[in-house]
């Protein structure tokens, strides 16, 4: 009778083995039909699998995981959040959570959609399971923040983020030394308003150009308004006074106006432009970094 | 004996386990399309469909319900080309199939291949019901509409009337909007050109668009008194005169070229409105019929 239950018990213990490792032959499975680029098929295995496991949460939203990949390899992003979003949150465990959060953030992040994807890497860093995960969400929420123009923020998170790192002395404080270099205030780009441009060319027009360094724009403005204001002042002095009445009613305030309205696209432009080419170098440094200190504990 | 027991509930475990998506039965397979399409993973759905019925095993029966079923989703989805290529493949021998012609005629209409669509409806029999067949002749006479076919549609006028008052109401709408379509035909570039020549704005008018027609007549009007302003004060040699007076003429004659375009311009939209009424027609009586 012992020797009956021992061997039931032994064939138990093993029969949990093998189920656990059913999934692992499952994905294997999956893995083959991608390897002969059968994407389709591996899509509705994944997604049969997730449709029998139902009950079982974890597992159904790692085949659905699973699918991403896929529809990643099938240049299919779009689809990507929906598999996502059909993932049930509240019952799996927190390194899983957190590999969903990091998709989301990279399909958020390539199509550029700042604040879902500044939601999704804050939600990642929270949690703080996976190190190498919680690493890279570090690194690219300071590339969020560089893009939002909150350089200071970027700046402390980035501090923050060598500091976490195990490494000797000398290297931490180069590796602090060259990010307080990257991030010196006097090199920030200066943004500027567009309210007070456009205040400035309401005062007086080509003023707020000026201000924002269009001086060829400022000129043009000043001489189309000079020269409609002359026409007017001509058919006035030569007793015309419904023709100049009439132009100068079309004419001013086509010019002063445009000059005015014209504001807001320039200074966003330009404001553009400058912090882009601050940003770009910026961000190359960053992954410099990164790529130096993935390896590291 | 426990062994025995055990033996058979591993090898139960590991059958079922081990089952990959082809080898589930009918209902199951049934569930899995009704979990993809609910969730809205359309275009998977679609695959499982079209690698199923490659499998032999399925009776007629069943691969025409997986058929006419996403048929349905896409319908809903509208993504009609794939509806209609799922429908058309559904078999005569199940009762879905007039639904499934039905419905494969419309999804043809919304993708403007008229002529299969009229191909479709001439070949479907459907005398035994009368029901039916004033709905054919619905669809067709809208169709005929919609593929600037006058004669037929005339020709088939007298045959539309219904017991039904939903389909009534709905042949009542499509003999309105054809009428209205009739009525901007009749309007003429030439008379528009006219009315613009002797009031500035006026051809605007005549072809519907009563906005531009009073910007177009302050705009030419002001410029007209600029030009006679300048003539009196400065003379006629002046350059500004010279200037005004080019720009008047510019606006004047433009007006009247634009008037006599826009007449067509007009038509066009005209049209396009009442052919997406005529096609939300269409569909109305075939949803209340299979209902």
């Amino acid at each position: 009778m012992k020797l009956i239950t021992t061997f039931l018990l032994v064939c138990k213990f093993l029969l949990i083995i093998f189920l656990n490792n059913s999934f692992a032959q499952e994905f294997k499975n999956i893995d083959s039909l991608i390897e002969i680029k059968k994407y389709d098929d591996a899509r509705i295995a994944c997604e049969y699998l997730a449709f029998s496991n139902q009950e079982n949460v974890e597992f159904a939203a790692r085949f659905l995981l699973k699918k991403t990949e896929i529809l990643k390899l099938q240049n299919k992003a779009d689809e990507i959040p929906q598999a996502l979003r059909r993932i049930n949150l509240s019952n799996i465990n927190d390194t899983l959570k957190s590999y969903i959060y990091y998709e989301n953030f990279l399909y958020y992040f390539n199509s550029n959609n700042i604040s879902k994807a500044e939601e999704n890497i804050l939600l990642i860093l929270s949690l703080n399971t996976e190190k190498k995960l919680s690493k890279s969400s570090t690194i690219f929420y300071s590339l969020l923040l560089n893009n939002k123009q909150n350089w200071i923020q970027s700046k402390s998170n980035m501090l923050f983020y060598i500091n976490n790192l195990e490494l000797d002395i000398t290297t931490k404080n180069h590796l602090i030394d060259t990010i307080n270099k990257m991030y010196n205030n006097n090199k920030f780009p200066k943004i500027k308003s567009v309210k007070k441009a456009r205040l400035l060319s309401t005062i007086f027009p080509g003023m707020g150009q000026i201000y924002n360094g269009n001086y060829g724009k400022a000129f043009m403005s000043l001489t189309l308004i000079g020269m409609s204001g002359l026409l007017v002042y001509y058919n006035f002095s030569n007793e015309a006074y419904l023709s100049g009445i009439l132009s100068g009613n079309a004419l001013l305030p086509l010019f002063y106006f445009g000059n005015v309205n014209q504001m807001r696209n320039l200074v966003e432009t330009k404001n553009k432009r400058k912090a882009n080419s601050f940003n770009n170098k910026l961000n190359k440094n960053l992954l410099y970094i990164y790529e130096k200190t993935k390896h590291i504990d | 004996m426990r062994f025995f027991s055990f033996l058979f509930f591993f090898s139960l475990i590991y059958s079922t386990r081990g089952q990959s998506v082809n080898q589930i039965n009918f209902d199951k397979k049934i569930d899995f399309l009704l979990y993809l399409t609910n969730n809205n993973q359309i275009s998977d759905a679609n695959y499982f469909v079209i690698n199923t019925i490659l499998d032999s095993n399925l009776t007629v029966e069943q691969k025409d319900t997986l058929l006419f079923f996403s048929g349905m989703s896409n319908f809903k989805l509208k993504d009609y080309s794939t509806s209609n290529s799922f429908l058309t493949k559904v078999s005569d021998k199940t009762n879905l199939i007039y639904k499934a012609k039905f419905y494969s005629v419309a999804s043809l209409a919304k993708t403007k291949n008229y002529d299969k669509a009229i191909n479709n409806l001439n070949d479907l029999d459907v005398d035994f019901s009368p029901e039916l067949s004033s709905l054919k002749n619905f669809e067709l006479a809208g169709i005929y509409i919609l593929k600037d076919k006058a004669n037929s549609y005339e020709l088939l006028e007298p045959k539309l009337y219904s017991t039904d008052s939903l389909l009534q109401k709905e042949i009542f709408f499509l003999k309105e909007n054809y009428k209205s379509l009739i009525n901007q035909n009749k309007k003429s570039p030439f008379k528009a050109g006219l009315l613009s020549a002797i009031v500035p704005g006026l051809g605007k008018v005549y072809t519907g668009n009563k906005g531009q027609a009073l910007s177009a007549f302050i705009r030419v009007a002001a410029l007209g008194v600029m030009t006679y302003d300048s003539y009196l004060k400065l003379g006629i040699n002046n350059p500004q005169t010279i200037i005004f007076g080019s720009l008047f003429s510019a606006f004047y004659f433009g007006n009247i070229l634009g008037s006599a375009l826009s007449v067509q311009i007009v038509k066009n939209e005209k049209k396009n409105e009442i052919n997406h009424n005529i096609l939300v027609g269409l569909q109305i009586p075939i949803d209340y019929f299979f209902e």
